[in-house]
């Protein structure tokens, strides 16, 4: 219960500049995030296109997807949830892994750190460029290795079946923020609790198992969070590698999106089909918030 | 006090949000009498959009600038967009009320007729002096009978192009250039073997032939539409069904053309993997280093096997049955927002008339065809850009490739089919199980048919294509 009073002066000039500060974040995020998201909403429930206009046609973008009329709709997003499924917990092991190699005290310790980091600074088309090359299947890196030590050679990229597999080891390339986080979270693990473990006689497992992951808990849970919404939207990989193919095998709903907005020209279609990731990564996190008090342990708690 | 300001603020915020955030751009709704404006002395600004290799970039830059030596008072602003991203800025351009006055286009030019936001060319021919009759009559981009984007521009056709060389090695004949004289498919399966040769230098015919050791395949193909349509037109089949309302490409006749291409891959090893061909270079230059001896594709490699300097020449299509085929190209389309119509229609008779400058020719002798009449039925007018003494234009040209279209040309299937975009982009992911050999080209044409179908909506022409 505050009573309320009237600002003096001051307050209302500091007011007044803070206001204005903050101008920029505010106008920012009117003009760049809150309008379009709007506009998006109304424009999903029209048959808009660039360069006539449209007309409201109620649910029916809606009902066009969800009915199957659309021969790409449910073939995305199948391929993006197998794609989700497999690189979230691959990149989240993967990225603990190496902060954990990274957290112990060899020589030149910042330069490793650097160089595991390095890959996520690089641009994603340089990459895809990079591991096309790598993946080629009749001239490429990864084949004269495999054929070099008699080990069965892959069509990676060029697979039907093998295409997300590859994208996701290519997505582990780019895991560097998360396993910086994941760096922090295991320096800030207390040294009496692995202390502890140790006199009573623990190896590196029993520290692990015991103090080292329960404490992360947090951070594993917070990188799941953003691996999940991240994931669902993975578009440049397939765009500059793949483009959708082969046979649809890596449509990912972004670029499905992509491909009805630009390519047919059907932005009311394509703005529904983005407020339906919207609500499917919306669900999702929320799902995993709402399970998180089973896992996640807050120290102080 | 504080309440009130935030409030401006954010009124303020919205207001600018909404002047400045894109309502939507007013494409295309410039009437008549606001345009066209006559072509007097004035300084006028032309915006024209256009895609194209190198070479092609280079050409028509050139040739823009000698059109504005021409005529001082046009000053044309160039843009040059990357193919597959045309459309998509194209949009974003129109969208933003920047329209250009004429571009390039494809297929999806059609949407844009029937939308209103391009002239109908009809409307435009008397005012540029032009006829309907002085251009080949399967050539017009027509959204209705009555209304049409205009004739192609950039016009090319199917062909089979070949190293001389490869086959002198090999001993076999080179291809045929006249149609009578045309392979069977199963004559040139048989070339294509002898063509073929593994690091060991046996052919595919020998027993001993090592399939996954080829030096020299003995043909290789674009696995678009523009390729196997020729043949499935041949063969009594087409895109479309009978009834033109669904998918033709299933029916046991153009199914089969489908799968004697698919075969060449999978069954002789005449032909590169779809995974082996994306590692290898464009056709000029497969053609030229002998990766291939035969190339089955578009006319508009001639530029680049002109430059490759190799030993090429062309032949008709193994087709010795019925033969029909296309001419087939991209046209140019003004847009009715221009505030200068009569200097755009003097850009579009600049660049479509290959006699306009040294450039423009040029293109028309390597890269492109004529699309005026005259320049197939006037002997001198078809020396004029086919002359076989062109460094483009090899020995048999005028028979294979000039003559053989002429007389034996259906409108293109993206011409006259309706959503061929999208029914295209279906096929064509289906088309991939058959040429990695996991489907037979009926069961693949057959299972896409439940997805394209929906979209078939028959031809512009109304007859089958």
């Amino acid at each position: 219960m505050s009573v309320k009073r009237s600002m003096s002066v001051r307050e209302k000039r500091e007011n007044r500049w803070g206001v204005l500060f903050s101008l920029p974040c505010i106008l920012g995020f009117l003009i760049f995030a809150l309008i379009p998201m709007v506009v998006s909403l109304v424009l999903s429930f029209m048959n808009y296109n660039f360069t006539t206009g449209g007309s409201f046609t109620g649910l029916s973008n809606y009902k066009q997807l969800f009915s199957g009329a659309d021969p790409y709709f449910y073939k995305s997003l199948t391929v993006t949830v197998i794609y989700v499924l497999l690189s979230i917990p691959s990149s989240l092991i993967f990225a603990f892994f190496i902060a954990l190699l990274l957290n112990t005290d060899v020589k030149g310790k910042g330069i490793f750190r650097t160089i595991f980091y390095l890959p996520t600074v690089v641009p994603i088309v340089a990459m895809a460029a990079i591991w096309m090359w790598i993946f080629n299947p009749d001239m490429g890196l990864a084949n004269h290795l495999l054929k070099g030590i008699h080990m069965p050679v892959s069509k990676w990229l060029s697979g039907e079946s093998s295409v997300i597999p590859t994208l996701v080891f290519i997505n582990l390339w780019t895991t560097g923020s998360t396993m910086v986080i994941f760096l922090a979270g295991i320096q800030d693990v207390p040294r009496q609790l692995l202390e502890a473990v140790q006199i009573d006689g623990g190896g590196f497992f029993a520290k692990l198992r015991h103090v080292i992951i329960p404490m992360m808990t947090p951070t594993i849970f917070y990188n799941a969070v953003m691996g999940v919404i991240n994931g669902f939207q993975i578009f440049t990989q397939s765009y500059v590698m793949t483009q959708g193919g082969p046979n649809n095998a890596s449509l990912f709903y972004v670029y499905y999106l992509y491909r009805e907005a630009f390519e047919f020209s059907r932005m009311g279609k394509a703005c529904a089909i983005a407020w339906v990731l919207f609500v499917i990564i919306m669900v999702l996190t929320v799902v995993i918030f709402k399970n998180s008090n089973r896992w996640v342990y807050y120290g102080g708690e | 006090m504080k309440r009130k300001l935030v409030t401006v603020a954010i009124a303020a915020t919205m207001t600018a949000a909404l002047v400045l955030g894109g309502c939507g751009g007013s494409g295309g709704s410039a009437s008549k009498d606001s345009s066209a404006k006559s072509g007097s002395d004035e300084e006028v600004n032309l915006k024209f959009t256009y895609w194209g290799s190198g070479d092609e970039k280079k050409a028509i830059e050139e040739s823009v600038d000698k059109f504005m030596d021409a005529n001082p008072n046009i000053h044309v602003d160039l843009m040059h967009i990357p193919n597959e991203d045309f459309l998509t800025k194209l949009n974003a351009m129109i969208a933003a009320g920047e329209t250009p006055d004429i571009s390039y286009s494809a297929a999806w030019k059609m949407q844009m007729g029937e939308e209103g936001l391009i002239y109908n060319f009809f409307d435009l021919l008397d005012d540029m002096g032009l006829k309907k009759e002085d251009y080949l009559s399967t050539c017009w981009w027509n959204w209705s009978p009555e209304e049409s984007a205009g004739p192609v521009q950039a016009n090319v056709t199917t062909n089979l192009m070949y190293n001389a060389d490869c086959f002198e090695e090999a001993n076999v004949e080179n291809p045929p250039t006249k149609v009578e004289d045309a392979w069977s498919w199963d004559e040139f399966v048989e070339k294509a073997q002898e063509l073929t040769l593994d690091t060991k230098g046996r052919n595919a015919k020998d027993p001993d032939f090592d399939a996954n050791n080829i030096k020299q395949y003995g043909v290789m193909f674009g696995t678009d539409w523009n390729v196997y349509m020729p043949f499935i037109y041949s063969a009594g089949g087409g895109y479309l069904n009978e009834q033109m309302d669904g998918l033709g490409l299933n029916d046991p006749e153009s199914a089969k053309v489908i799968q004697n291409f698919a075969d060449l891959i999978n069954k002789y090893h005449v032909s590169p993997t779809a995974v082996q061909k994306n590692a290898m270079p464009n056709a000029a230059t497969a053609l030229a280093s002998k990766q291939a001896a035969m190339y089955i594709d578009g006319s508009w490699n001639h530029l680049d096997l002109m430059n490759s300097g190799c030993n090429w020449g062309v032949g008709v299509l193994p087709i010795d049955q019925n033969y029909t085929t296309f001419f087939d190209g991209g046209s140019l389309i003004i847009f009715k927002s221009t505030k200068h119509l009569k200097e755009t229609e003097k850009l579009y008779l600049w660049l479509t008339n290959p006699e306009s400058s040294e450039r423009i020719t040029e293109l028309y002798r390597t890269l492109w065809m004529p699309v005026q009449t005259e320049y197939y039925t006037e002997p001198d007018k078809v020396d004029f850009w086919a002359s076989e003494k062109l460094p483009a234009r090899p020995a048999g040209f005028q028979d294979a490739i000039v003559k053989a279209t002429y007389d034996h040309a259906v409108t293109a299937t993206e011409i006259d089919v309706k959503n061929f975009n999208e029914i295209n982009t279906l096929v064509q992911s289906a088309l991939e199980q058959v040429w990695s050999g996991s489907k037979t080209a009926e069961e693949a044409m057959t299972a896409v048919k439940g997805q394209t179908d929906s979209l078939v909506e028959g031809t512009y022409s109304g007859s089958r294509s």
